[in-house]
């Protein structure tokens, strides 16, 4: 097998001024990620998620145990630049990460950052400004945009950099159902195209293309493994506060009334195809 | 306490070339008791209207009323009457402490001692917090939705007539989300609260809201009862929404069974349906 992307060694992690029994906030995590994957990372809230993903690209690293992005340490800051390159990130709320008042410079300050050469910072401006249909607000104040035009104009200011992981950590929350669509067909065309991607969300239905699921609890990997697997495991849902898609549970219920459908429906098309044939 | 908007209007950034208009000429009353849903894409002015009902933005032109007193500058709005969750209410969490937080509103009301004790643990568990093991912790040192859980109990604290929430249930896990929502129901049932709800879930919306208004570039483009305006896909689509999966599923039914079924609204409906048509066989 291939050098993993993302590995992980019995890592843990404690904010410095937690106290009493909530002090770790990841525990032990030992895995591997391997380039070109899709990963649902899933959980209850304060559960470790993001705390998880911040570990991902350096932005905090363990206090036991080693992290390696594309080979490098995570531990040692003189990766940190490079590891960030590696690494890109979306976090849940785009005010958090835009920092420019233009939505040009914003998608700028990455590039300018990587010490590129004027004329590739702006090829690259034009080129993400098109995928990303942000051409039209280059001018605008970022802070005055929608929250769907903001987190694309994240997203675009992300992959500027060329990462080849991307973590989203709960990126379209705060999107209505057609910016949050969008969103999903730009990260699906990034992932087709070889990036690695892990994706934070509440949602399930957001992880159609997950093919691997990570469920943590109190910090611990409580689960690694298919997608279908983990929503067939009611007890383990349960004590992780999520619930499986709509076309799970009516197979389920349907199952329970005596008709079984296999395989287990993901999605509603599935479940419609299974049945009427 | 009933709410009535009267031909409101308000821009941002006015007098720029960037000025948006948020709301244009919106009148819409909201019954005390009532719950009622609010959707719209991102930007359509639903935020906007739960500020100017709760009256914390003031419109540019058309008028407020809190139960037929028009607010002007001078109203002073008593505290507990409304209860405001924005947006990103993480943003407002202040204090030491969970259970200081959750009780400042309670304690303005003159709260204190046992009796402000049982409403912040009250409060707490309507958002599904284990009051002991929250109650002295920081409310910097939690998760993004374990902040916005803290910053909901706070709201609900002081358990006001008027409940405007902007996406309640944004960030927070399944589990808690279907609890709320459930919490919000009992709350509405047993005590009469008036609830105004920005959603984006119509599968949220569905179990919630009995009536439904859609918001389109500032303006009220529907307003209807929330069961029949949610099984209308296409009308939905219009707006930016997304049916709700049931819906969705007897549209895909449809089309594979090659006769109209029925839209509904009900996960056990749903089920039942299906095994109408297993029990069919094949082509239904």
């Amino acid at each position: 097998m291939e050098q993993p992307i993302i590995s992980l060694k019995n890592v843990s992690y404690a904010y410095p001024h937690a106290t009493g029994d909530h002090r770790a906030a990841l525990s032990d995590i030992t895995l591997d990620i391997q380039e070109g994957d899709f990963i649902g990372l899933v959980g209850a809230n304060g559960s470790g998620k993001s705390t998880l993903a911040r570990m991902l690209n350096a932005l905090l690293v363990p206090v036991e145990g080693e992290i390696r992005v594309d080979g490098m340490l995570t531990s040692d800051k003189a990766n940190h630049d490079r590891i960030r390159e590696t690494a890109g990130m979306v976090f849940q709320n785009p005010d958090s990460q835009i920092v420019a008042t233009s939505v040009e410079d914003d998608i700028a300050f990455g590039l300018e950052n990587l010490g590129l050469p004027v004329e590739e910072i702006e090829r690259r401006i034009a080129d993400v400004a098109r995928r990303f249909d942000v051409a039209d607000l280059l001018e605008r104040e970022p802070h005055w945009l929608s929250g769907g035009q903001k987190q694309r104009v994240v997203l675009a200011g992300v992959v500027a950099i060329k990462p080849r992981i991307l973590i989203l950590d709960e990126p379209t929350s705060m999107l209505d159902p057609r910016s949050r669509r969008q969103f999903h067909s730009l990260v699906k065309d990034l992932w087709r195209g070889g990036v690695t991607v892990i994706y934070i969300t509440q949602l399930m239905d957001e992880l159609a293309l997950a093919d691997r699921m990570l469920a943590l609890d109190a910090g611990r990997v409580v689960f690694d493994g298919k997608p279908l697997d983990i929503f067939s495991n009611d007890e383990l849902l349960e004590r992780i506060s999520l619930e499986a898609p709509l076309a799970v549970r009516l197979a389920r219920t349907l199952a329970r009334r005596g008709c079984k459908l296999r395989p287990v429906p993901l999605t509603l098309g599935q479940l419609v195809e299974e049945i009427c044939g | 306490m009933r709410i009535e908007l009267n031909d409101i209007s308000l821009s941002f950034q006015p007098g720029t070339p960037f000025a948006v208009k948020a709301l244009d000429g919106v009148s819409l009353a909201v019954r005390p008791g009532e719950r009622l849903g609010i959707a719209g894409s991102t930007g359509s002015g639903k935020s906007t209207l739960l500020g100017v009902m709760a009256g914390i933005l003031r419109p540019a032109a058309g008028r407020v009323l809190h139960d037929g007193q028009a607010l002007s500058r001078k109203t002073r709005l008593r505290p507990g009457r409304i209860g405001l969750g924005l947006q990103s209410p993480e943003n407002c969490l202040f204090e030491k402490t969970v259970f200081d937080d959750v009780a400042f509103a309670p304690r303005r009301m003159g709260l204190e001692g046992e009796l402000l004790g049982r409403r912040v643990m009250w409060a707490l568990g309507c958002v599904g917090l284990d009051a002991a093991a929250y109650a002295s912790r920081e409310p910097f040192s939690l998760s993004v939705g374990e902040q916005r859980r803290v910053a909901l109990a706070g709201v609900i604290a002081p358990e006001p007539e008027v409940l405007l929430l902007d996406e309640p249930t944004a960030y927070l896990d399944p589990a808690t989300r279907r609890d709320l929502l459930g919490r919000l129901l009992a709350m509405n049932g047993e005590r009469g609260t008036t609830m105004v709800v920005v959603g984006h879930d119509m599968d949220e919306l569905a179990v919630f809201a009995e009536r439904l208004v859609i918001m389109d570039d500032g303006r009220v483009a529907i307003d209807g009862p929330a069961d029949k305006l949610l099984k209308d896909e296409a009308l939905l689509e219009r707006y930016g929404l997304e049916a709700p999966g049931t819906v969705a599923l007897c549209r895909l039914l449809s089309s594979c069974a090659g006769r109209e079924v029925a839209a509904v609204l009900d996960e056990e409906e749903a089920a039942n349906l299906l095994q109408g048509i297993i029990g069919r066989g094949p082509g239904g």
